[in-house]
């Protein structure tokens, strides 16, 4: 009889938490747009390729697109800029990764803005004590433009977990939270500093595809002009 | 390496609700749930093999107990610490690592009671108590570096630190939220 109990209390625990965290995402989503006036909204798509070339040495190829959905008040759909990304990483231990990455932003053929060379070296050390994975993310990245070189530092805590039992088996859905500060300085600039959080649904759909929705709340240079930055996005991942 | 490496471990399991969990099974099961935690149950496919498995936390201890998929016990386990295996066991067994393996790194240590013959209400209650028994094992899953990369192995050891088996495990692709 107790142990009935148990397993219903359990059930309807899940459910209850499921829906918390649903209504919760839900109104994070929404909040911002309501409540401050300088707010843009993105639409995000991307595609990346992850590939490996020996067991601890693989690259990451990704391209993605910008999209203006809200800005200045207005919704509207314009294209703000296109990225293509690189990166090369090695696993140095079973939780630890160093990587470096090459993006280029086409920008100028949008908007009357530059476009952006940028380097970036990561250090990546991921945790796993039992189901839910810990990440944390270190990277160093000069932003360059003709006009100026930006140098930002970023960390990032990230925790991510199977929706259905232990581990992510095909057809199965995960979820990922992250949250990141950064730091941007620059010559003749104040520095500018930043926070983003992000939530996302990701779907195993077959041994080497994953499909991610989500979105990220940026809050933008937060000492100074206080720009609330809101995305949806969705990604594509192949491994091969 | 003196290692079976041709065995492999690639499990696939799934969340089910405690009505897909075979009834024998959870009629037994059902006297020791009394005051237990995060109970879960799942449904395993390793190879052909199907079995079922219950988990939950009591007096902050994780258990697991595998059932085979006509409700009959297979065995209890628990996650211990290196600091819970008698010290004379502890020492064959690393021992035996160092000289197998380029260990990196102990992910995770269990208690293990496999059903052997009897009662298995018997064996429930005794590895509940966590009772230590010549009959139960460990199970250990380790990181060692090899050539190519990091691999992860599931060894299992006697209560007295002997040697088994060894299997390798086939960890899922986590390379969705690296970039």
């Amino acid at each position: 009889m107790l142990a009935g109990c148990s397993i219903q209390n359990t059930t309807m625990f899940s459910i209850r938490h499921a829906n918390r965290m649903g209504a919760l995402l839900f109104l994070w989503s929404f909040y911002p747009i309501f409540g401050q006036s300088n707010t843009t909204v993105y639409w995000q798509p991307a595609v990346a390729v992850n590939y490996k070339i020996s067991e601890t040495y693989s690259h990451n190829f990704s391209m993605l697109n910008r999209n203006y959905l809200y800005n200045e008040g207005n919704s509207q759909f314009n294209v703000r800029h296109i990225d293509l990304a690189h990166f090369s990483d090695v696993q140095i231990t079973d939780r630890q990764r160093l990587a470096i990455g090459i993006l280029y932003r086409f920008r100028n053929m949008f908007e009357e803005q530059e476009n952006e060379l940028r380097l970036t070296q990561q250090y990546n050390l991921q945790l796993k004590p039992y189901v839910v994975r810990f990440g944390h993310r270190v990277r160093a990245e000069q932003r360059i433009t003709n006009s100026a070189t930006v140098h930002r530092f970023r960390y990032r805590f990230g925790v991510d977990f199977p929706l259905q039992g232990e581990k992510l088996d095909v057809g199965e859905t995960y979820f990922i939270g992250t949250i990141e500060s950064l730091l941007s300085i620059a010559k003749n600039t104040k520095p500018e500093y930043d926070s983003r959080l992000s939530l996302f649904f990701g779907w195993q759909m077959n041994e080497n595809t994953k499909l991610q929705l989500g979105s990220e709340y940026r809050m933008e240079d937060f000492t100074n002009s206080r720009e609330t930055v809101i995305f949806v996005l969705s990604s594509l991942i192949f491994s091969l | 390496m003196a290692v079976a490496l041709g065995q492999i471990k690639d499990e696939r399991e799934q969340r089910i609700s405690n009505s897909a969990f075979p009834q024998n099974a959870l009629d037994e099961l059902r006297p020791f749930l009394k005051d237990v935690r995060r109970l879960r149950f799942y449904k395993e496919q390793d190879g052909k093999k199907v079995s079922y498995e219950c988990k939950f936390k009591k007096d902050r201890l994780q258990y697991s107990i595998e059932y085979d998929s006509l409700g009959q016990l297979e065995d209890l386990e628990f996650i211990i610490t290196h600091n819970d295996i008698p010290e004379l066991s502890w020492t064959n067994i690393s021992e035996y690592l160092e000289q197998n393996y380029n260990l990196r790194r102990i992910k995770k240590i269990q208690q293990q009671y496999p059903y052997q013959s009897g009662s298995s209400i018997a064996l429930l209650k005794n590895a509940l108590q966590n009772l230590l028994s010549p009959n139960m094992n460990y199970e250990i899953v380790i990181v060692s570096k090899v050539e190519k990369g990091f691999v992860d192995y599931e060894l299992l050891f006697t209560a007295n630190g002997k040697f088994i088996n060894a299997r390798r495990v086939l960890n899922s692709k986590y390379d969705h939220v690296l970039y």
